[in-house]
């Protein structure tokens, strides 16, 4: 009940102090990035091994973003083909990692320091899709459709360069975890209904998951259509209710935007 | 400009500090030791494994016994064999122990399924007592006829493939006989659903069969709801004329669900030996620091009237067993009863 005030207020603050600091103008700059990119980090999944695991693998992403004076809308699709391997053991076969992330935010400007400089802040939808599979003998999967809050700051050296950062947190989630026994008639028989498989879960909180993620990304304007960008993300995911989940990684990537 | 730069390499140094501190996020792994496999196998079965009530097995008493024989300077040989030997207490054909390494396996209660395997020869059918037998589409299934009679014949060597609705064409081109034999000695089994899918090409109509409940918590009593599983007719086209289901013990998991299936039809016989007594799904697979991988029993079936079946198996209406001596001579006394159990009670020949 706590975080739901929590979430409420910063809501409520962050939409507050966008209209106070908005600005009459509201020129529109819808913009398209790919990017693709490195994926490194350890795992842990209680419900598929007791073993530490070390992650390599590629990151691919597609982000549409509409920005004004007054707001961001932002909404990304990332994927990361990952394979995984025991630490400290090496007799077992490379496992395979599967990764998707949907991400919808929408945040409003909360202060103008100067020209150069913007934050923003608001909500977001994000759902975490992680699928292990060894040999298709043992298999695991997290899935976390959560509501969150959202944080974006960028600084404008000048009209060709800049930086921006954001963290994001989900608050509220829907989690699907594999059962008790990791084996479920009903997982068994419906292998074929993904979308009932990943919302098959239960409601909880960051008592429960916490995943942070945070990134920082270089962009440097070639034309004024045209962009490309560096970036460095982190990502934390902790289930830590039953079967512990946790992971930590980090995505090195480049990316090239069409702005409209 | 001079406060960006010292902000980014703190950044920088963050990053590469995170990085390097793997255990403090993740912890300590798991230690190689033959104590610390020791535990963790015994710990996962304690709390996993969903056989220990119906087959009134105390764990504790296993870890009594075993567990002091396993100390800091003992190998990977006398580990297996150690946890072998537990793990063979609980004779159930879905609980294994895998060394990836060196490619071994050991199957709990596997000793009878060994002998079993000898005393069918698939070979020995198709020269003495079928006039043919064609592969169907599906890898596992074949089907022909027996040799002189009106009797059709199906084999399935194990319950699984991609297209179980090849029974009902199978169906259709054994149907003018006055009798099949669907033979599933030596079958370990596959999938459920696939088993239910080709029984059903046989159902004279809805029974009730059994029960299923998946381990929920840690206590040995502790299962998800009971689900019921009801025979079903499938297909465009039943076949309801007398059917001979033949059985060993290696006839396991899966096949035991088609048999449980075809058991419940009025015109079926089952004739055989008892089948192995494996009903429970198979868990994934489970790792351990050596490089191990095991396997258990995650479920519960009982049958209509609450009784388990699982190590004790489903016995066969009529029983009779090959010996390895019948098969060396090229007998097979179960088809031979079978033929014969047609003739007595239907006429058919």
């Amino acid at each position: 009940m706590k975080t739901i005030k929590y979430f409420l207020l910063i809501l409520i603050v962050a939409l507050t102090y966008s209209k106070v600091y908005s600005q009459k103008d509201s020129a529109i700059q819808n913009s398209i990035t790919i990017s693709t990119g490195l994926n490194q980090g350890y795992f842990k999944d209680l419900n598929f091994s007791p073993l530490k695991y070390s992650i390599s693998g590629v990151n691919y992403g597609i982000t549409y973003s509409r920005i004004n004076n007054k707001s961001i809308f932002f909404t990304c699709i990332d994927f990361n083909n990952n394979t995984i391997n025991t630490i400290q053991q090496t007799v077992f076969p490379k496992s395979k990692y599967i990764q998707g992330k949907v991400k919808i935010a929408y945040l409003r400007k909360v202060n103008k320091i100067s020209n150069k400089v913007d934050f923003f802040l608001g909500g977001q939808y994000q759902s975490n899709a992680n699928y292990i599979d060894f040999l298709e003998e043992s298999t695991s999967f997290l899935v976390a459709h959560s509501l969150g809050i959202s944080f974006y700051g960028e600084f404008h050296f000048n009209n060709k360069h800049a930086i921006n950062a954001s963290i994001s947190l989900p608050l509220f989630t829907l989690m699907v975890r594999p059962p008790y026994s990791g084996f479920d008639e009903e997982l068994d028989e419906n292998t074929d209904k993904p979308l009932r498989l990943i919302t098959d879960g239960y409601f909880t909180s960051v008592n429960n998951y916490v995943s942070p993620s945070f990134s920082i990304q270089y962009e440097y304007n070639l034309t004024k259509r045209f962009s490309i960008s560096g970036e460095y993300q982190m990502n934390y995911q902790n289930q830590s209710k039953n079967d512990r989940f946790i992971t930590y990684q980090n995505q090195i990537r480049i990316g090239l935007s069409y702005k409209f | 400009m001079k406060n960006n730069k010292y902000t980014l390499i703190t950044l920088l140094f963050s990053i590469i500090l995170l990085n390097s501190c793997e255990k403090t996020i993740l912890g300590e792994d798991e230690i190689n030791s033959p104590e610390n496999n020791f535990e963790l196998l015994w710990n996962d079965f304690n709390v996993h494994y969903a056989l220990f009530g119906v087959k009134n097995i105390n764990w504790q008493d296993a870890y009594n016994i075993y567990r002091p024989q396993v100390n800091p300077n003992t190998s990977n040989v006398e580990l297996w064999d150690i946890t072998s030997n537990m793990l063979d207490l609980l004779n159930d054909g879905h609980t294994t122990l895998i060394d990836v390494k060196k490619n071994l396996k050991m199957e709990s209660g596997d000793s009878l399924n060994v002998i079993a395997e000898s005393e069918f020869d698939l070979n020995l059918l198709k020269t003495k007592y079928l006039d043919y037998l064609t592969n169907s589409s599906e890898p596992d299934i074949s089907f022909g006829k027996l040799k002189n009679k009106d009797i059709g014949y199906v084999h399935l060597s194990s319950v699984e493939g991609d297209n179980p609705e090849i029974i009902d064409d199978i169906i259709q081109q054994l149907k003018q006989h006055k009798a099949i034999v669907v033979d599933i000695r030596n079958n370990g089994g596959g999938s459920d659903d696939y088993a239910h899918r080709v029984a059903g090409a046989f159902a004279d109509g809805a029974h009730f069969i059994y029960t299923v409940q998946t381990k929920n918590g840690t206590g040995i009593d502790d299962f998800d709801a009971k689900t019921k599983w009801f025979t079903k007719p499938e297909g465009t086209e039943q076949f309801l004329k007398p059917v001979i289901l033949l059985t060993d013990r290696v006839t396991a998991s899966g096949a035991e669900i088609f048999t449980l299936n075809m058991k419940a039809f009025n015109h079926i016989t089952v004739i055989g030996d008892t089948t192995a007594g494996d009903h429970s799904d198979q868990s994934d697979l489970r790792f351990l620091p050596n490089g191990w991988v095991y396997t258990y029993s995650p479920q519960l079936y009982l049958m209509p009237n609450g009784e388990s079946l699982e190590g004790i198996g489903i016995s066969p209406d009529v029983y009779i067993k090959n010996t390895e001596t019948s098969i060396n001579s090229n007998i097979d006394l179960v088809i031979e009863k079978a033929i014969n159990y047609l003739f007595i009670e239907y006429n058919i020949e």
